[in-house]
């Protein structure tokens, strides 16, 4: 049973010493969760992350993917849930980590919009430049 | 001109009827009933809300 979808504190890298699995399943595992983030936001930076190694996958990463089955596994009752008559209020939310990812040295920011009590939108993306503050980080 | 899905609603039941009969008198269509499922999500209407899953 897993109580997340990632390791807290390991990384993951590109890890080209590591012994390499088949492209070809690892991006159907990938394609099968990146569908499942439109009821899931709690995994979609978990997978977002296994999702940049889909170029040369190696044992790592798919350990890493198969912690998101097993997470799943264990939390199959979640979904989006539209509360009848919530409020109506605009409410957003956004964070960026750093240092974030260790090959590129790119971050990745974080949001998510809510309309009331209703999760409406949310995303989460590596940053397109690299942040050079913790106060640039947030705003880019 | 072909389209595929269409899903609809409102927060008045009598206005998702009205514009279910003006659509079904204009275009050739099924009308599947109260949404339940759509391209893999599964959705549940109650008394309380709306809960989607997959």
């Amino acid at each position: 049973m897993m109580s997340t979808p990632m390791h807290p504190s390991s990384t993951l890298d590109k890890d080209e010493t590591g012994t390499s699995i088949s492209e070809k399943e690892y991006r159907g595992m990938i394609g099968s969760l990146l569908y499942l983030t439109a009821s899931r936001p709690d995994i979609v930076f978990a997978v977002g992350m296994c999702a940049r190694f889909q170029t040369a996958p190696t044992e790592s990463h798919l350990t890493a993917v198969k912690r998101i089955f097993r997470y799943l596994v264990s939390t199959t009752d979640i979904g989006i849930w539209y509360k009848k008559n919530s409020h109506f209020d605009l409410l957003a939310y956004c964070d960026a980590d750093y240092p974030g990812d260790k090959v590129e040295r790119k971050s990745t920011s974080g949001a998510c919009q809510l309309l009331g009590e209703a999760l409406v939108s949310w995303s989460c993306r590596k940053q397109n430049t690299i942040a050079l503050s913790t106060a640039e980080v947030e705003y880019v | 001109m072909y389209v595929d899905d269409i899903i609809f609603g409102a927060t008045n039941e009598k206005m998702c009827e009205e514009f279910s009969n003006l659509m079904q008198s204009e275009f050739e269509m099924s009308m599947m009933g109260e949404l339940r499922f759509f391209l893999g999500l599964q959705i549940k209407q109650n008394e309380d809300g709306i809960f989607i899953c997959q």
